[in-house]
Protein backbone atom coordinates (compact mmCIF):
# COMPACT_ATOMS: atom_id res chain seq x y z
CA UNK A 1 0.00 0.00 0.00
CA UNK A 2 2.82 2.34 1.01
CA UNK A 3 4.77 1.47 -2.17
CA UNK A 4 1.71 2.19 -4.31
CA UNK A 5 1.30 5.59 -2.69
CA UNK A 6 4.95 6.48 -3.28
CA UNK A 7 4.64 5.39 -6.93
CA UNK A 8 1.56 7.57 -7.37
CA UNK A 9 3.33 10.57 -5.85
CA UNK A 10 6.36 10.09 -8.11
CA UNK A 11 4.16 9.76 -11.22
CA UNK A 12 2.21 12.88 -10.28
CA UNK A 13 5.45 14.80 -9.76
CA UNK A 14 6.72 13.69 -13.16
CA UNK A 15 3.47 14.79 -14.82
CA UNK A 16 3.70 18.25 -13.24
CA UNK A 17 7.36 18.61 -14.30
CA UNK A 18 6.51 17.55 -17.85
CA UNK A 19 3.69 20.09 -18.06
CA UNK A 20 6.00 22.80 -16.76
CA UNK A 21 8.62 21.99 -19.43
CA UNK A 22 5.97 22.11 -22.15
CA UNK A 23 4.66 25.42 -20.85
CA UNK A 24 8.22 26.80 -20.79
CA UNK A 25 8.55 26.29 -24.62
CA UNK A 26 8.80 29.89 -25.85
CA UNK A 27 5.61 30.81 -27.63
CA UNK A 28 7.51 33.10 -29.97
CA UNK A 29 9.61 30.27 -31.45
CA UNK A 30 8.98 30.28 -35.21
CA UNK A 31 6.66 27.46 -36.24
CA UNK A 32 8.92 26.64 -39.19
CA UNK A 33 11.79 25.80 -36.83
CA UNK A 34 9.60 23.49 -34.81
CA UNK A 35 8.16 21.98 -37.99
CA UNK A 36 11.59 21.40 -39.47
CA UNK A 37 12.55 19.41 -36.39
CA UNK A 38 9.53 17.17 -36.53
CA UNK A 39 9.11 16.99 -40.31
CA UNK A 40 10.03 13.58 -41.68
CA UNK A 41 13.32 13.52 -43.51
CA UNK A 42 13.04 12.58 -47.15
CA UNK A 43 14.63 9.22 -47.87
CA UNK A 44 17.48 9.73 -50.37
CA UNK A 45 16.95 7.91 -53.66
CA UNK A 46 19.06 7.09 -56.68
CA UNK A 47 18.84 9.80 -59.34
CA UNK A 48 18.20 7.88 -62.55
CA UNK A 49 18.82 8.92 -66.12
CA UNK A 50 15.95 7.47 -68.09
CA UNK A 51 17.52 7.38 -71.53
CA UNK A 52 20.78 5.86 -72.71
CA UNK A 53 21.81 8.91 -74.70
CA UNK A 54 21.53 11.39 -71.82
CA UNK A 55 23.18 9.01 -69.36
CA UNK A 56 26.13 8.22 -71.59
CA UNK A 57 26.54 11.90 -72.41
CA UNK A 58 26.74 12.79 -68.72
CA UNK A 59 29.14 9.89 -67.98
CA UNK A 60 31.45 11.08 -70.76
CA UNK A 61 31.18 14.71 -69.64
CA UNK A 62 31.79 14.03 -65.95
CA UNK A 63 34.09 10.99 -66.34
CA UNK A 64 32.08 9.07 -63.80
CA UNK A 65 31.48 5.31 -63.96
CA UNK A 66 28.00 4.02 -64.73
CA UNK A 67 25.47 2.07 -62.72
CA UNK A 68 23.25 0.53 -65.38
CA UNK A 69 19.89 -1.04 -64.68
CA UNK A 70 17.11 -2.05 -67.04
CA UNK A 71 13.63 -3.03 -65.98
CA UNK A 72 10.21 -3.31 -67.57
CA UNK A 73 7.72 -0.81 -66.11
CA UNK A 74 4.93 -3.36 -66.14
CA UNK A 75 4.27 -6.76 -64.67
CA UNK A 76 2.10 -9.26 -66.56
CA UNK A 77 1.39 -6.31 -68.84
CA UNK A 78 -0.04 -4.22 -66.00
CA UNK A 79 1.68 -0.81 -65.87
CA UNK A 80 2.61 1.10 -62.74
CA UNK A 81 4.76 -1.58 -61.17
CA UNK A 82 8.27 -2.87 -61.88
CA UNK B 1 14.01 -4.89 -60.40
CA UNK B 2 15.69 -5.45 -57.07
CA UNK B 3 14.36 -2.66 -54.90
CA UNK B 4 15.96 -3.93 -51.67
CA UNK B 5 19.46 -3.32 -53.04
CA UNK B 6 18.74 -0.14 -54.96
CA UNK B 7 16.93 1.61 -52.10
CA UNK B 8 19.57 0.70 -49.55
CA UNK B 9 21.00 3.92 -48.05
CA UNK B 10 24.61 2.79 -48.55
CA UNK B 11 23.96 2.00 -52.21
CA UNK B 12 22.13 5.30 -52.69
CA UNK B 13 25.08 7.17 -51.13
CA UNK B 14 27.55 5.26 -53.34
CA UNK B 15 25.41 5.95 -56.41
CA UNK B 16 26.16 9.69 -56.16
CA UNK B 17 29.65 8.88 -57.46
CA UNK B 18 28.17 7.19 -60.53
CA UNK B 19 25.98 8.19 -63.42
CA UNK B 20 22.94 6.00 -62.85
CA UNK B 21 21.09 4.92 -65.96
CA UNK B 22 17.84 3.00 -65.73
CA UNK B 23 16.38 1.98 -69.07
CA UNK B 24 12.82 0.79 -69.51
CA UNK B 25 13.23 -2.56 -71.23
CA UNK B 26 11.49 -3.04 -74.63
CA UNK B 27 10.86 0.69 -75.19
CA UNK B 28 13.64 1.40 -77.70
CA UNK B 29 15.22 -0.76 -80.39
CA UNK B 30 18.63 0.87 -80.03
CA UNK B 31 18.63 0.70 -76.21
CA UNK B 32 17.64 -2.98 -76.41
CA UNK B 33 20.59 -3.66 -78.72
CA UNK B 34 22.87 -1.86 -76.28
CA UNK B 35 21.52 -3.86 -73.32
CA UNK B 36 22.10 -7.10 -75.23
CA UNK B 37 25.69 -6.05 -75.81
CA UNK B 38 26.12 -5.80 -72.03
CA UNK B 39 24.27 -8.89 -70.84
CA UNK B 40 22.25 -11.75 -72.28
CA UNK B 41 20.84 -14.40 -69.94
CA UNK B 42 20.16 -18.10 -70.38
CA UNK B 43 17.42 -17.41 -72.91
CA UNK B 44 19.98 -15.98 -75.33
CA UNK B 45 17.90 -12.84 -75.77
CA UNK B 46 17.08 -9.63 -73.91
CA UNK B 47 15.40 -10.38 -70.58
CA UNK B 48 13.26 -8.10 -68.42
CA UNK B 49 16.06 -6.89 -66.20
CA UNK B 50 19.76 -6.09 -66.53
CA UNK B 51 22.33 -4.89 -64.00
CA UNK B 52 25.90 -3.76 -64.68
CA UNK B 53 28.66 -1.47 -63.45
CA UNK B 54 30.46 0.12 -66.38
CA UNK B 55 33.34 2.40 -67.18
CA UNK B 56 32.38 5.95 -68.22
CA UNK B 57 32.52 4.95 -71.89
CA UNK B 58 29.54 2.66 -71.26
CA UNK B 59 31.22 -0.28 -72.93
CA UNK B 60 33.54 -2.04 -70.52
CA UNK B 61 32.01 -3.76 -67.49
CA UNK B 62 33.73 -3.37 -64.11
CA UNK B 63 31.92 -6.27 -62.43
CA UNK B 64 30.08 -9.31 -63.67
CA UNK B 65 26.78 -8.15 -65.22
CA UNK B 66 23.58 -10.06 -64.64
CA UNK B 67 19.83 -9.87 -64.32
CA UNK B 68 20.15 -8.01 -61.03
CA UNK B 69 22.59 -6.93 -58.34
CA UNK B 70 22.39 -10.27 -56.52
CA UNK B 71 25.78 -11.22 -57.90
CA UNK B 72 26.79 -9.26 -54.77
CA UNK B 73 26.10 -10.98 -51.46
CA UNK B 74 24.47 -7.93 -49.93
CA UNK B 75 23.63 -4.30 -50.58
CA UNK B 76 26.52 -3.32 -48.29
CA UNK B 77 28.92 -5.35 -50.40
CA UNK B 78 27.62 -3.69 -53.56
CA UNK B 79 28.02 -0.23 -51.99
CA UNK B 80 31.56 -1.03 -50.87
CA UNK B 81 32.48 -2.23 -54.36
CA UNK B 82 31.01 0.91 -55.90
CA UNK B 83 33.02 3.08 -53.49
CA UNK B 84 36.20 1.22 -54.41
CA UNK B 85 35.57 1.43 -58.16
CA UNK B 86 34.72 5.12 -57.98
CA UNK B 87 38.13 5.97 -56.54
CA UNK B 88 39.69 5.42 -59.97
CA UNK B 89 37.60 8.23 -61.43
CA UNK B 90 38.25 11.78 -60.21
CA UNK B 91 34.91 12.87 -61.63
CA UNK B 92 33.17 10.67 -59.08
CA UNK B 93 34.08 13.10 -56.33
CA UNK B 94 34.00 16.41 -58.15
CA UNK B 95 31.31 16.20 -60.80
CA UNK B 96 28.10 15.22 -59.04
CA UNK B 97 25.16 17.58 -59.48
CA UNK B 98 26.94 19.48 -62.25
CA UNK B 99 24.91 18.17 -65.16
CA UNK B 100 23.48 21.20 -66.97
CA UNK B 101 20.37 19.18 -67.84
CA UNK B 102 17.72 17.45 -65.72
CA UNK B 103 17.60 13.68 -66.33
CA UNK B 104 14.60 13.80 -68.62
CA UNK B 105 12.91 10.97 -70.44
CA UNK B 106 11.74 11.81 -73.93
CA UNK B 107 8.25 10.27 -73.66
CA UNK B 108 5.72 11.69 -71.22
CA UNK B 109 3.53 8.56 -71.22
CA UNK B 110 6.48 6.33 -70.41
CA UNK B 111 7.81 8.69 -67.73
CA UNK B 112 4.32 8.80 -66.17
CA UNK B 113 4.33 5.00 -66.00
CA UNK B 114 7.86 4.95 -64.54
CA UNK B 115 6.86 7.57 -61.94
CA UNK B 116 3.91 5.39 -60.94
CA UNK B 117 6.24 2.38 -60.65
CA UNK B 118 8.55 4.40 -58.38
CA UNK B 119 5.69 6.01 -56.41
CA UNK B 120 7.32 9.33 -57.22
CA UNK B 121 5.99 12.59 -58.65
CA UNK B 122 6.73 13.48 -62.25
CA UNK B 123 8.13 16.81 -63.48
CA UNK B 124 7.27 17.65 -67.07
CA UNK B 125 8.84 20.55 -68.93
CA UNK B 126 6.78 21.79 -71.84
CA UNK B 127 7.45 24.58 -74.34
CA UNK B 128 6.39 25.25 -77.88
CA UNK B 129 9.86 25.59 -79.38
CA UNK B 130 13.10 23.65 -79.06
CA UNK B 131 14.95 26.77 -77.94
CA UNK B 132 12.43 27.58 -75.20
CA UNK B 133 12.46 23.99 -74.02
CA UNK B 134 16.24 23.90 -73.91
CA UNK B 135 16.33 27.07 -71.82
CA UNK B 136 13.61 25.80 -69.51
CA UNK B 137 15.45 22.51 -68.92
CA UNK B 138 18.74 24.26 -68.29
CA UNK B 139 17.11 26.59 -65.78
CA UNK B 140 15.41 23.65 -64.07
CA UNK B 141 18.65 21.62 -63.80
CA UNK B 142 20.20 24.07 -61.36
CA UNK B 143 17.25 23.56 -59.01
CA UNK B 144 16.97 19.77 -59.01
CA UNK B 145 20.58 18.59 -58.85
CA UNK B 146 21.24 18.82 -55.13
CA UNK B 147 21.38 16.50 -52.12
CA UNK B 148 17.76 17.00 -51.16
CA UNK B 149 16.04 16.76 -54.53
CA UNK B 150 18.22 14.37 -56.54
CA UNK B 151 16.18 11.23 -57.17
CA UNK B 152 12.92 12.64 -55.80
CA UNK B 153 11.26 13.11 -59.21
CA UNK B 154 10.98 11.38 -62.55
CA UNK B 155 11.43 13.83 -65.44
CA UNK B 156 9.99 14.16 -68.90
CA UNK B 157 10.25 16.87 -71.51
CA UNK B 158 8.16 17.59 -74.56
CA UNK B 159 7.14 20.29 -76.99
CA UNK B 160 4.19 18.28 -78.22
CA UNK B 161 0.99 19.48 -76.55
CA UNK B 162 -0.73 16.16 -77.28
CA UNK B 163 1.69 14.49 -74.84
CA UNK B 164 0.02 16.43 -72.01
CA UNK B 165 -3.37 14.82 -72.65
CA UNK B 166 -3.12 12.26 -69.81
CA UNK B 167 -2.26 15.06 -67.36
CA UNK B 168 -5.49 16.35 -65.83
CA UNK B 169 -5.50 20.00 -64.92
CA UNK B 170 -2.81 21.35 -67.21
CA UNK B 171 -3.33 24.79 -68.69
CA UNK B 172 -0.98 23.76 -71.52
CA UNK B 173 0.59 27.22 -71.45
CA UNK B 174 4.13 25.97 -71.14
CA UNK B 175 6.42 25.71 -68.16
CA UNK B 176 7.05 23.09 -65.51
CA UNK B 177 4.26 20.75 -64.47
CA UNK B 178 4.42 18.87 -61.19
CA UNK B 179 2.39 15.70 -61.60
CA UNK B 180 1.00 13.16 -59.18
CA UNK B 181 0.73 9.98 -61.23
CA UNK B 182 -2.24 7.66 -60.91
CA UNK B 183 -1.51 4.18 -59.53
CA UNK B 184 -1.16 2.65 -63.00
CA UNK B 185 0.63 5.62 -64.55
CA UNK B 186 -1.98 5.95 -67.27
CA UNK B 187 -3.08 9.38 -66.11
CA UNK B 188 -1.74 11.99 -63.75
CA UNK B 189 -2.99 15.05 -61.94
CA UNK B 190 -1.26 18.43 -62.16
CA UNK B 191 -0.46 19.54 -58.62
CA UNK B 192 1.55 22.65 -59.49
CA UNK B 193 2.35 24.52 -62.65
CA UNK B 194 5.29 26.94 -62.84
CA UNK B 195 5.36 29.22 -65.86
CA UNK B 196 9.01 29.97 -65.33
CA UNK B 197 11.94 29.14 -63.10
CA UNK B 198 12.84 31.55 -60.32
CA UNK B 199 15.07 31.34 -57.26
CA UNK B 200 12.27 29.93 -55.10
CA UNK B 201 11.72 26.83 -57.23
CA UNK B 202 13.99 24.46 -55.25
CA UNK B 203 12.28 25.37 -51.99
CA UNK B 204 8.83 24.95 -53.53
CA UNK B 205 9.71 21.56 -54.98
CA UNK B 206 11.20 20.46 -51.68
CA UNK B 207 8.12 21.59 -49.81
CA UNK B 208 5.97 19.63 -52.26
CA UNK B 209 8.05 16.46 -51.84
CA UNK B 210 7.87 16.77 -48.07
CA UNK B 211 4.10 17.19 -48.21
CA UNK B 212 3.54 13.93 -50.07
CA UNK B 213 2.02 11.11 -48.07
CA UNK B 214 4.05 7.91 -48.32
CA UNK B 215 2.84 5.70 -51.16
CA UNK B 216 3.11 1.95 -51.27
CA UNK B 217 1.62 -0.70 -53.50
CA UNK B 218 0.58 -4.24 -52.84
CA UNK B 219 2.12 -5.98 -55.82
CA UNK B 220 -0.40 -8.85 -56.00
CA UNK B 221 -3.40 -6.57 -55.59
CA UNK B 222 -2.07 -4.08 -58.14
CA UNK B 223 -1.60 -6.78 -60.76
CA UNK B 224 -4.95 -8.40 -59.98
CA UNK B 225 -6.98 -5.21 -60.38
CA UNK B 226 -4.88 -4.15 -63.36
CA UNK B 227 -5.75 -7.40 -65.12
CA UNK B 228 -9.41 -7.02 -64.20
CA UNK B 229 -9.39 -3.51 -65.64
CA UNK B 230 -7.98 -4.97 -68.85
CA UNK B 231 -4.80 -2.90 -68.70
CA UNK B 232 -2.09 -4.15 -71.04
CA UNK B 233 0.99 -1.96 -71.52
CA UNK B 234 2.05 -1.93 -75.14
CA UNK B 235 5.81 -2.06 -75.48
CA UNK B 236 7.63 -0.52 -78.45
CA UNK B 237 9.45 -3.75 -79.26
CA UNK B 238 8.22 -7.27 -78.45
CA UNK B 239 9.03 -8.74 -75.06
CA UNK B 240 11.60 -11.52 -75.28
CA UNK B 241 11.89 -12.78 -71.72
CA UNK B 242 10.43 -16.30 -71.87
CA UNK B 243 9.64 -16.40 -68.14
CA UNK B 244 7.74 -13.15 -68.33
CA UNK B 245 5.91 -14.11 -71.52
CA UNK B 246 4.72 -17.40 -70.02
CA UNK B 247 3.67 -15.76 -66.74
CA UNK B 248 1.69 -13.11 -68.59
CA UNK B 249 -0.08 -15.68 -70.76
CA UNK B 250 -1.05 -17.73 -67.69
CA UNK B 251 -2.31 -14.66 -65.82
CA UNK B 252 -4.36 -13.40 -68.74
CA UNK B 253 -6.11 -16.79 -69.10
CA UNK B 254 -6.76 -17.01 -65.35
CA UNK B 255 -8.15 -13.51 -64.93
Amino acid sequence: MRIQSITLIVLAALAVTSTAVTAAEPASKPASKIASKIAPKIAPKIAWYGTLATGLEEAARSERPILLVAAAPHCLGVPGIW
Amino acid sequence: MDRSFLSNPKVVAASRQFVCIRLPTYESESEAEYLKSIYVGHSGDLENTTFALLEPNGRKTMARPGRGPRTFRSASQLAARMDTLAKDYPGSQSAKYQDPHPPTMDRVDLALNVAACDNLPLLVTYAATDEDLKQLNQSLAAHVWNDELAGQFVFATTRNQADLKPLNGSTKNGGILVIDPGPYGITGRVKHEFAEVDETLSAKLLQFVKSLPPKTKDRTEHRHYGLQLGLDWETVIPETDPLSIRAKARARVRD
